[in-house]
């Protein structure tokens, strides 16, 4: 028993001593003290707060993940006639526009008219990693209630995990060393995103189109190369999302974000007709639930450029304000 | 459900260690057991649970009808009938898709329409464990090396058992029947080191190094063809000691759990990297499992009873079925060809005194026999293989370097297998230092929890 104690003991204190350690660091700025900046960027923290901050109550909500990101609120404001807000967050799956609307509407009770829903085939699937642990507790009880008790335990647990705790080491490393590294992108008040990285990376035209198309491949190809299943749970909620907002009265544009062919053609056999399936069950289930359309996979479809694309599916400033002209195209969609 | 998960380490086993010795009585322990293993299987795939109940009611049927037989003729009936029955088993679940697909191309070449349907089966994880567990128990009942079971419930906690349900060790019947017949009351301290010694042992070789090794073992089979030799070659190698550390790991934490239950499991491995020959490394690998074959396929098929050639033959027949009770695929058939043959040539070389007297040269001969067989065993197809072995000689020149950080963790996999202890070798006391090692590398195996990565074994 003494043996068993003491074994039990000196795990206890590595654990605790680790999990102390990431608290205070915080490396993603996801816990309460941030006695330095933190490392990694937490888009769903600084969204929310931005969400609070906001002089205006916006009407109008854009969902999705950092293909969202770029559609800027001022353009759609100019559109629509209402205050725009864009609450997308990379590596967003359903949950997390599921968490961002809840929010807006219950927490915040923002008086929403319209909301714009990007999404991409990653959205529902099984294999997108989820970033819950990213909200802050008083988010994550409005994610679906199957997640919740797993983002909640995944937020705690990130105190003890070892990718957490390189993390810490790398952030105080940098503080250490210093300074600090400067910010890859930065968010405007209304949500929109500024990608300096890559944005500086097309101005000084550091790397060619295939070698960023390539990158982006390496970087992010395991979703991509994951098995394409659809998550039935994804897919209810996505569902769920669509009659809560027609029932909420709020005029709904569900949209195929942007995807380069040359991008397609690099992944792997497959992808195209899965991507393809996708597009058509999201148009069907827009068309059950009084929400428009908009298949915008290819950038012809906007009049998009291939040219004003950082990767095969992030875009520029340009190719934005023409997917935002494209979406609000029929005089329906501009509300006042 | 995988023992190197949160749900595992931090609820399912304390629960069930709780209720297993705080339990009063035999059958309400073993109901409890069986029930637990139950839902330890069904996390992974419910649906695939009534199909090992039902392979262990007929093995338990036919168990018990075969020892009250008394004409040979019905117990040999009793016997084809529980063979043929889990045999069947596992040739649709697992065999189907393969027979079906090999005869549907060959039609096909042969200007033919295709005669089966494409069936996309999933495989029930442990399927070949835990066929073989009960396979075993129907023919040692039939040769009248155990007695048959006392109840189904004693069965059904013999073959569901947690510890070994899903990768092993195949476990016989005659290893835990006077274990379940005699159940022990309270945890001996010995148990409880032991059990702590083992599990943590084999978590920290399979979190700690195979899935390190893992990164690299991906890194280069993900697209071996752009690599040189250098890659190929710690590619390879990674591979060679990542199957040795993640499926030792597990089977040693299979024994540290039959150990805090108060059973105990046979050994699996035994430094299989220091082997001699190829003989003796069949001896230290997979023991379970080879010694499985050895009684009841090779001995069977009439052993090295009838001269050279027919020894040769029996090896080779026994060792294509051994590689093919891993996989559905022309690799694992020609990766057991190979080791059959390897084993044929030993004995013949052996026999007429040809083989090197230097143990070193025999240790290094006998791991590069095994390294190229492993290629064959982790490449998708024999095409690959051979593509794989092609570059291991330089057909695409030396290439790149290879990082450091994949050399060092290469390295240590290498230096712990060819020269440290098993952790069977140890004389475990419970010292204070022993505690404070296996409490912190535990720690460091949790922090390493949060992306846990199956265990190879669990596709076979």
């Amino acid at each position: 028993v003494r043996f068993l104690g003491l074994l039990a003991a000196a795990a206890m204190t590595f654990l605790l001593f680790a999990g102390l350690f990431n608290f205070v660091i915080n490396p993603a700025g996801v816990f309460a003290p941030s006695v330095v900046p933190p490392l990694l960027w937490n888009p769903r923290g600084d969204k929310l707060a931005l969400l609070s901050a906001v002089p205006e109550p916006p009407q109008l909500l854009v969902l999705g993940s950092s293909r969202v990101m770029k559609l800027a609120p001022r353009e759609l404001q100019r559109k629509t006639g209402l205050v725009a807000f864009n609450g997308g967050v990379s590596s967003a799956a359903i949950e997390d526009d599921v968490a961002m609307l809840q929010y807006a509407v219950k927490s915040r009770q923002l008086p929403l008219k319209m909301v714009i829903i990007g999404v991409e085939p990653e959205s529902f699937a099984s294999s997108q990693p989820s970033n819950w642990w990213m909200w802050p507790p008083e988010v994550i009880h409005l994610l679906p209630f199957r997640v919740r008790a797993v983002a909640l335990f995944s937020r705690y647990q990130k105190l003890f995990s070892a990718s957490y705790l390189r993390l810490s080491l790398d952030q105080l490393y940098a503080v250490w060393t210093g300074p600090l590294p400067s910010p890859a992108r930065r968010l405007d008040a209304d949500g929109l995103v500024h990608w300096l990285d890559r944005e500086a990376d097309m101005a000084h035209g550091n790397r060619g189109f295939d070698e960023r198309l390539a990158a982006h491949v390496r970087d992010f190809g395991n979703p991509y190369a994951a098995d394409s299943t659809f998550s039935d749970e994804r897919w209810r909620e996505f569902e769920a999302l669509l009659m809560q907002t027609r029932a909420s009265g709020i005029r709904t544009i569900v949209f195929m974000t942007p995807m380069l062919p040359q991008l397609v053609a690099r992944l792997p056999r497959g992808y195209a007709a899965w991507h393809a399936e996708v597009a058509r069950r999201v148009h069907a289930a827009a068309a059950r639930h009084g929400a428009a359309f908009r298949d915008f996979t290819n950038p012809a479809s906007f009049g998009g450029s291939i040219e004003d694309f950082y990767d095969g599916v992030h875009y520029g400033d340009d190719n934005a304000a023409r997917l935002a002209h494209a979406l609000i195209r029929a005089p329906s969609d501009a509300l006042q | 459900m995988l023992f190197n998960s949160y749900i595992f380490l931090f609820a399912f086993l304390p629960i069930v260690l709780l209720g297993w010795w705080m339990m009063r009585g035999d059958m309400p322990r073993l109901l409890f057991l069986t029930f637990a293993s139950y839902v330890f299987y069904g996390w992974w795939d419910w649906r695939f649970v009534p199909l090992m109940i039902a392979s262990t009611t007929v093995d338990y049927l036919a168990g018990a009808r075969i020892a009250i037989a008394t004409e040979e003729r019905t117990r040999r009936r009793w016997l084809a009938a529980s063979l043929s029955f889990n045999l069947l088993i596992l040739g649709f679940f697992k065999y189907f898709g393969f027979f079906a697909s090999t005869i549907d191309g060959a039609l096909e070449l042969a200007g033919s329409r295709a005669l089966f349907p494409v069936l996309n089966i999933v495989l029930p994880v442990g399927i070949s464990f835990y066929t073989f567990n009960s396979m075993s128990y129907t023919i040692d009942v039939y040769r009248r090396i155990v007695t048959p079971a006392k109840s189904l419930l004693h069965f059904s906690a013999f073959v569901a058992m947690f510890p070994h349900l899903v990768a092993g060790p195949i476990v016989r019947y005659s290893d835990l029947d006077h274990q379940l017949s005699a159940l022990k009351r309270r945890l001996t301290d010995s148990d409880r080191v032991l059990g702590a010694y083992f599990f943590v042992v084999g978590l920290a070789k399979k979190v700690l190094i195979a899935d390190r090794l893992a990164l690299v073992v991906a890194g280069f089979f993900g697209s071996p063809d752009q690599s040189g030799a250098m890659h190929a070659w710690i590619g390879v190698l990674a591979y060679t000691f990542q199957l040795y550390f993640d499926f030792s790991g597990y089977s040693e934490m299979a024994v540290g759990l039959a150990y805090m239950l108060g059973f105990q499991f046979p050994q699996n491995f035994n430094s299989p990297y220091k082997a001699i020959n190829i003989s003796d490394f069949w001896r230290r690998w997979h023991i379970s499992l080879s010694t499985w074959l050895r009684d009841y396929l090779f001995i069977p098929l009439g052993g090295s009873r009838g001269g050279t050639l027919r020894t040769a033959r029996n090896l080779a027949i026994t060792m294509i079925l051994g590689g093919l009770w891993h996989g559905a695929n022309w690799t694992f058939i020609v990766w057991g060809l190979y080791h059959g043959v390897l084993l044929a040539s030993h004995q013949l070389l052996r026999g007429r005194g040809w083989t090197p007297g230097s143990r070193s040269v025999n240790r290094a001969l006998t791991f590069g026999f095994v390294v190229v067989g492993w290629v064959f065993f982790r490449a998708s197809t024999i095409g690959e293989a051979a593509r794989i072995l092609g570059l291991m000689a330089g057909t695409n020149g030396l290439g790149t370097p290879v990082s450091g950080s994949s050399v060092a963790i290469v390295t240590v996999a290498a230096l712990i297998s060819f020269l440290a202890p098993n952790p069977w070798e140890r004389t475990v006391r419970p010292t204070a230092r022993l505690a404070l090692g296996l409490g912190t590398a535990a720690a460091a195996c949790i922090l390493l929890l949060d992306r846990p990565a199956p265990f190879l074994y669990f596709q076979f």
